[in-house]
């Protein structure tokens, strides 16, 4: 007997003309919402956690870096060496490269939402929400696309 | 005394940049910047980008943003985690304003690649200026008179949430040991915490102490969305959460309770820059040199400020936060319009318009 009159949650929202107070089935709700805040929690904390590693890694394995003013610019300037792909961030962990360990982390970060989105569709899916299963489909699209390359 | 210090060691600092001491103060730069912008509800990309780019040893812009972008998914997931655990946030408009925003973060960032660091330096200094006008400018009532919305009754967008006169809300804490936290803090207890939030979430059908439900209707949410679609292109352009320009669509147009709409924002705001921060990525402009620092940082920062939270009086941060806009403002138009070359000419036209208002007067 599910009743979507739970105005808050995110796969249920409220009636068409009345606020849709009294909900007693807001339980499955409930449980999306926590799982989406425990992945953004998460997603953040892995992904600091993998920075901060790649940083230290970095800096003891280039001894240079810490008391050599000659080695900043390069790592700044515009043409700066660093991996730039998916590819080459892999083959950079492969061989422990602190940079690319970084950017690995920065990678988990910046999937964090679109795994949120992703999770917020299979919830709409779950509870058969079409518009808003094509809503979510729609932001998913335009999260991956900006993987494309131009 | 303590801005003396500050300068001596910045000064001594700068003499021997090397990795180590740049990786540092940008370090300590950004956890100051987190700090500043969770107590005033602003990203700390805002105040960080000038900062990089315009104090040595000069990151690229393209790096700045690309360090900036990442950090405003790290503060935004970080807080956005805690709004949408307490349903503050209302995640049925955050995904459908998120159809425009991403899309306007893709248009944003496909321009900025495109754009000379001078024209993304000009509007980066107007969006410094309109924030700073911003929080100067009151905060909007809410008035009563409701506006039918016939799409966000279609799409069931209105809501509600749970008001406590305090603020606080209680979250339980388990006592564990120092590596049980610590692999807890990461990954561990997915479920338990879950669970343990579940119970300290409000009760939806009984009446608690300390609080009551607020219910809010959405209004004319196609002008949300076209509003969302300029914030979208701005943080595009720019790398930053542009959370200045979501108020004014979430607020005023779409007439939403300020609590829910600065959660509802924050979270929207990690969507829209995962767009972004695709296009930087692909395009190269995530420089780990820059980026680790600043997201780790801000990340601290911010977590160092929502402790803060309601222990400092942010009217005088509020004061000192408007100033450091205008003064990066005014920094970035004075090296993107290459003022200083033509300050002869400058200085000639203030004082003719000096002597010619003189003139009338007397």
């Amino acid at each position: 007997m599910y009743d979507d009159s739970h105005p808050a949650g995110l796969t249920t929202g409220s009636h068409d003309n009345a606020y849709g107070v009294g909900a007693a089935h807001e339980k499955r709700g409930l449980a999306v919402e926590l799982l989406i805040a425990a992945l953004l929690q998460l997603g953040v904390r892995i992904s600091l956690v993998i920075v901060v590693t790649g940083t230290l890694l970095t800096f003891a394995r280039h001894w240079d870096y810490t008391f050599s003013q000659a080695s900043l610019p390069p790592l700044l300037e515009t043409g700066a060496v660093f991996p730039r792909t998916l590819a080459a961030v892999v083959a950079g962990i492969m061989t422990l490269d602190g940079p690319a360990i970084v950017v690995a982390g920065l990678i988990v970060l910046i999937a964090t939402p679109l795994i949120v989105v992703a999770t917020c569709l299979l919830a709409f899916i779950y509870h058969r929400d079409k518009v808003f299963m094509a809503i979510s489909t729609v932001v998913l699209v335009i999260l991956l696309f900006s993987y494309t390359r131009r | 005394m303590f801005l003396l210090y500050g300068v001596w060691t910045v000064s001594i600092l700068w003499g021997c940049m090397t990795p180590l001491v740049f990786t540092i103060t940008t370090f300590v730069i950004s956890v100051v910047a987190g700090m500043l912008g969770s107590l005033l509800g602003l990203g700390g990309g805002m105040i960080l980008v000038p900062i990089l780019w315009l104090l040595p040893p000069h990151v690229p812009l393209k790096f700045a943003s690309g360090a900036s972008i990442v950090c405003v998914i790290a503060t935004s997931g970080g807080a956005g985690a805690a709004y949408v655990r307490r349903r503050m946030a209302n995640l049925r408009i955050a995904l459908f304003l998120a159809m425009a925003t991403t899309a306007g973060a893709l248009t944003g960032g496909y321009l900025s690649g495109r754009m000379p660091e001078r024209q993304l330096g000009l509007i980066f200094a107007a969006m410094l200026g309109y924030s700073a006008f911003a929080m100067l400018r009151k905060k909007h009532e809410l008035d009563g008179e409701e506006i039918p919305d016939r799409l966000a009754d279609s799409l069931r967008l209105h809501g509600r949430y749970y008001d406590t006169a305090s603020g606080r809300w209680k979250e339980s804490r388990a006592g564990r040991s120092w590596l049980g936290k610590a692999v807890s803090w990461t990954v561990g207890g997915i479920a338990r915490r879950m669970a343990r939030d579940a119970e300290a979430a409000p009760a939806l059908t009984e009446e608690e102490e300390d609080g009551e439900w607020v219910l809010y209707r959405v209004a004319r949410s196609p002008l949300g969305l076209g509003l969302m679609y300029v914030a979208g292109v701005v943080s595009g352009l720019l790398g930053i959460g542009s959370g200045a320009l979501r108020v004014p669509a979430m607020d005023v147009a779409m007439k939403l309770p300020t609590k829910v709409s600065s959660a509802t924002s924050n979270f929207l705001i990690g969507i829209t820059a995962a767009a972004t921060a695709g296009v930087y990525f692909m395009r190269g402009q995530i420089n780990p040199f820059v980026a680790a620092p600043v997201a780790a940082g801000v990340l601290l920062g911010a977590m160092i400020g929502s402790r803060l939270l309601g222990r400092i009086p942010s009217r005088h941060l509020r004061k000192l936060f408007v100033i450091v806009l205008l003064v990066l403002a005014i920094q970035m138009l004075w090296k993107c319009t290459n003022m200083a070359s033509h300050w002869h000419e400058l200085t000639h036209w203030l004082q003719w318009l000096w002597g010619h208002q003189g003139g009338r007067h007397v």
